[in-house]
């Protein structure tokens, strides 16, 4: 176990150089314009001021010779510093941002867990009745439509057309107190990232606690006459770990992706709509920040998946041993 | 592994979840400032507040700044921290500007001749990157001559150079050898002017505090709160909700804020012309003769109507009705059968499909607008369909900028220009063959209009400081302008805000295309008065 720790933290830096590598080489083939997002649409800035603002912020060097400074002020601790954040560093505009992140990656999280467990769970129980037909149904239905669409759909139906809650933002941009994340405010943005993995894992809830009911431990302990809530929570439950660790190693990715376009659509300043700008303004410095920071926090969940699988299930531990 | 541990797992995670978001409570003192509290919804947050970083010269400016000069209620300029007007020497090359005493700055330091040469200095600094420099080409230098004098020193007479001396003044001493691109500044400003910053949450809200000391006495409005609210009808919804106190609105949605009767709709008239450019390399477009007819045949009253609700003008020109620089030559009534006539003269008749076509040629284009403005779709639109009517096919595109860009030589482009103040400002850059050399000039001569007359009288207007003389100019270039019809005018718009009903004192200015806070709706802010919640 820790030789596998050891050694998949022996090869995060590799990891991030060679995200690191692709970025930029991304940034190179994009179409955006630096420039024009640094003075703006339809201002009138001759070409030759243009091509002195280029060359004042490095955006004239070549992509190699970017690369390479990026690599030597990385050596020093410096990731840089971004114009979608006024110049500031890119370091520091992440930290300030991260805490609207984390709530709501977070609470989506905790969302899915939860409405995943209970809803997999009865309609594993209830196998066959109208409630795991509704169940499932409803899952196929949100597999099919797109998150952009069902987040607009919400926010118009519950904050536009009938007020209850609010239409985007942290919090009350009345309120006295520093900006920071309302728990109304998070509500909306939070359930439809949630509802982006919500689907797949109800349903591999409910095949997993299926597969169980019918093995022979669990027949026996239903033959000892042992009532059959019991059995579900005692016996089959535990195994619904499997899935949700299955969550934070493989689709963590897909939730931190997710919340690029949840908080455009919800106006949430963290760092999806952070990375949204920088990617239209072809700001360097901070998209590879922010890839950085997502490739890091998907390569630990990663671990953590493959440690928790090998504490769960023993046939992994066996396998890899 | 245990229920207990799933469990455990689980309300880590909404510990997380919850524990940042555990604020927001709200005592009895926390809802009476709140109370004087003024929110107002822009469509995104500033990036930078440093005005030798801002994109133009109004825009960089939310109120923390002051110029050495400001525009009146009716645009004429006048002394902001200047004690004086400007005096310009016999050649017209040196202006001498005198300060006033009694100003300081947010941090208390006060203010001196040499932060305004400073600030000038900066941008024409290449390494400061200011997105101004282009305006200032005309500036060599600035000077502190003493405390309280500054000497600018030009390479030409400049006419417009009393418009450019509006940049919001910095204090040397936060940014004197500091890299000004990435100075710490450009988020925490310290200006002269009438709110002071109190918090800038990144990509959420500023927070501004009334000056204590500002020169014209403290502003009645407390405090100003500035959210980010890109949908726009999320900003409906927010003013219905009472979460906003003001924000701007798209003509569509005004009768629904007016239906409200929490607010004051406030119809503010605009330089800001929407206008198609028909590039001169286009295989259809480069006939004059083709662009002049297209001109005839737009109904701009039916486009105000419509896709502006009523909330606008005819446009014929670069220049706006009423400006002192103003030609009615180019207002020329709709005509589509006179625009049909002159199609046929130039050898374009229609063919089975009702679309004109001159041999193998089809009389059709694409019209590209930027997709986010849901105004200018609907301007193009009707563009489209008055177009049709002559037998015109115009292909309609809704793009990002950034795609946009890539395609200068072929079909036209719906842009948004116009400017109240000097047209020498916008116009220039707009029109003179040295705007359409290279790639990197989309924005500036984006048909590559390369007409000699049209350089003349740009470069006359110029030439002299004698405003009967450049009026002549200007009158001469609308009648090229109308000639050459590379530019097709279709509406001018009124901007739309919303403010509360609480709100006294709102007196709008006429605005130009892009505005800050500092011009427009909110020139006159810092008088601005609060009623208090019923």
């Amino acid at each position: 176990m820790v030789k596998l720790i050891t050694r998949r933290l022996a090869v995060l830096p590799l990891i991030l150089l060679a995200v690191a590598t692709v970025t930029f080489a991304l940034t190179e083939i994009s179409p955006f314009d630096p420039v024009e997002a640094y003075v703006g649409a339809e201002n009138n800035v001759s070409a030759e001021r243009k091509a002195e603002i280029a060359h004042a912020w490095g955006f004239d060097q070549p992509v190699y010779e970017k690369f390479g400074r990026w690599i030597y002020n990385l050596a020093q601790g410096d990731m840089g510093n971004s114009i979608v954040a006024g110049g500031q560093p890119v370091a520091g505009e992440i930290a300030s941002r991260a805490s609207a992140s984390i709530a709501l990656v977070g609470g989506a999280l905790a969302l899915v867990l939860a409405g995943g467990l209970v809803f997999g769970v009865l309609a594993a129980a209830f196998r066959g009745t109208l409630f795991d037909w509704l169940v499932r149904t409803l899952c196929y239905f949100n597999t099919a439509a797109p998150s952009f669409w069902i987040g607009l759909l919400a926010l118009y139906v519950f904050s536009i057309e009938l007020g209850w809650l609010p239409a985007g933002g942290t919090s009350d941009p009345r309120a006295v107190e520093a900006g920071g994340v309302d728990l109304e405010h998070l509500i909306l943005p939070m359930v439809i990232l949630a509802l982006t993995q919500y689907a797949w894992f109800t349903l591999f809830v409910r095949n997993t606690m299926l597969e169980i009911l019918r093995e022979d431990h669990v027949q026996f302990a239903r033959a000892q006459g042992i009532g059959e809530l019991a059995v579900l929570l005692r016996y089959a439950l535990p195994n619904a770990l499997i899935p949700f660790v299955t969550l934070i190693g493989t689709h963590l990715a897909e939730l931190i992706g997710g919340t690029i376009l949840i908080e455009s659509i919800f106006g949430w300043p963290g760092l999806g709509l952070l990375a949204l700008d920088a990617a239209r303004s072809e700001d360097i410095p901070m998209i590879v920040g922010i890839t950085l920071c997502a490739s890091v926090l998907v390569v630990l969940g990663n671990l953590l998946a493959d440690v928790t699988y090998r504490i769960i299930d023993p046939r992994v531990r066996e396998a890899t041993t | 592994m245990t229920k207990v541990h799933v469990a455990s797992v689980g309300a880590g995670i909404l510990a997380l979840a919850l524990g940042v978001s555990a604020c927001g409570g709200s005592d009895k003192d926390a809802s009476a400032a709140a109370n004087g509290t003024l929110v107002i919804a822009l469509p995104s947050q500033p990036e930078n507040l440093n005005p030798i970083a801002s994109e133009n010269i109004y825009g960089g400016n939310l109120k923390f700044f002051n110029g050495l000069l400001r525009y009146a209620k009716d645009l004429t300029a006048e002394p902001d921290l200047a004690s004086a007007m400007p005096t310009r020497s016999a050649d017209g090359k040196t202006v001498t500007v005198k300060i006033r005493d009694d100003v300081t700055f947010h941090d208390g330091t006060p203010l001196k001749a040499s932060d305004v040469a400073f600030t000038y200095d900066a941008i024409l600094d290449k390494d400061s990157a200011s997105p101004l420099a282009t305006l200032l080409d005309t500036l060599d230098s600035a000077k502190a001559l003493d405390g309280t004098t500054v000497q600018f020193k030009l390479n030409r007479p400049d006419p417009a150079f009393y418009d450019k001396l509006q940049v919001g003044i910095v204090p040397a001493a936060q940014l004197v050898g500091k890299d000004i691109k990435a100075a710490p500044f450009n988020r925490k400003p310290i200006g002269t002017g009438p709110y002071v910053l109190e918090e800038f949450q990144p990509g959420g809200r500023i927070v501004m505090e009334a000056n204590p000391r500002y020169f014209r006495g403290p502003p009645k409005i407390k405090r100003i709160v500035l959210t980010a609210v890109e949908d726009e009808n999320a900003r409906v919804a927010l003013l219905e909700k009472g979460t906003i106190d003001g924000a701007g609105i798209v003509p569509k949605l005004a009768s629904r804020v007016r239906r409200n009767g929490n607010y004051n709709v406030h119809e503010v008239r605009t330089a800001d012309a929407r206008v198609v450019a028909l590039p001169n390399r286009d295989p259809v477009l480069r006939d004059p003769a083709v662009r002049r007819a297209l001109f005839l045949a737009v109904d701009r009253e039916k486009i105000v109507r419509g896709a502006l609700a009523g909330a606008g003008e005819p446009a014929y020109g670069p220049i706006m009705k009423g400006h002192w620089a103003y030609s009615p030559v180019a207002e020329k009534p709709y005509d589509p059968d006179e625009a049909g006539r002159q199609l046929d003269a130039a050898g374009w008749r229609r063919e089975g499909d009702g679309i004109r076509a001159k041999g193998a040629k089809k009389l059709s284009f694409t019209l590209v607008y930027p997709s986010a403005d849901s105004v200018r779709k609907d301007i193009a639109l009707a563009f489209a369909s008055d177009m049709k009517k002559i037998g015109v096919e115009v292909k309609l595109e809704g793009l990002s900028w950034d795609v946009i860009e890539k395609r200068q030589d072929s079909g036209a482009v719906e842009f948004g220009y116009g400017t109240p103040y000097d047209p020498d400002i916008e116009l220039y850059t707009l029109f003179h063959s040295k705007f359409a050399t290279g790639d990197d000039d989309f924005f500036t001569n984006f048909p590559k209009t390369r007409n000699a007359a049209i350089d003349a009288t740009l470069d006359s207007e110029r030439s002299t400081l004698d405003r009967n003389e450049r009026k002549r100019d200007f009158v001469k270039l609308q009648e090229e302008l109308a000639n050459d019809a590379s530019w097709l005018w279709l509406v001018r718009l009124r901007h739309i805000a919303a403010i509360s009903k609480r709100v006294k004192g709102v007196d709008p200015q006429v605005e130009p295309h892009a505005h800050g806070f500092s011009r427009g709706m909110t020139w006159n802010l810092e008088n601005w008065t609060l009623d208090p919640k019923s």
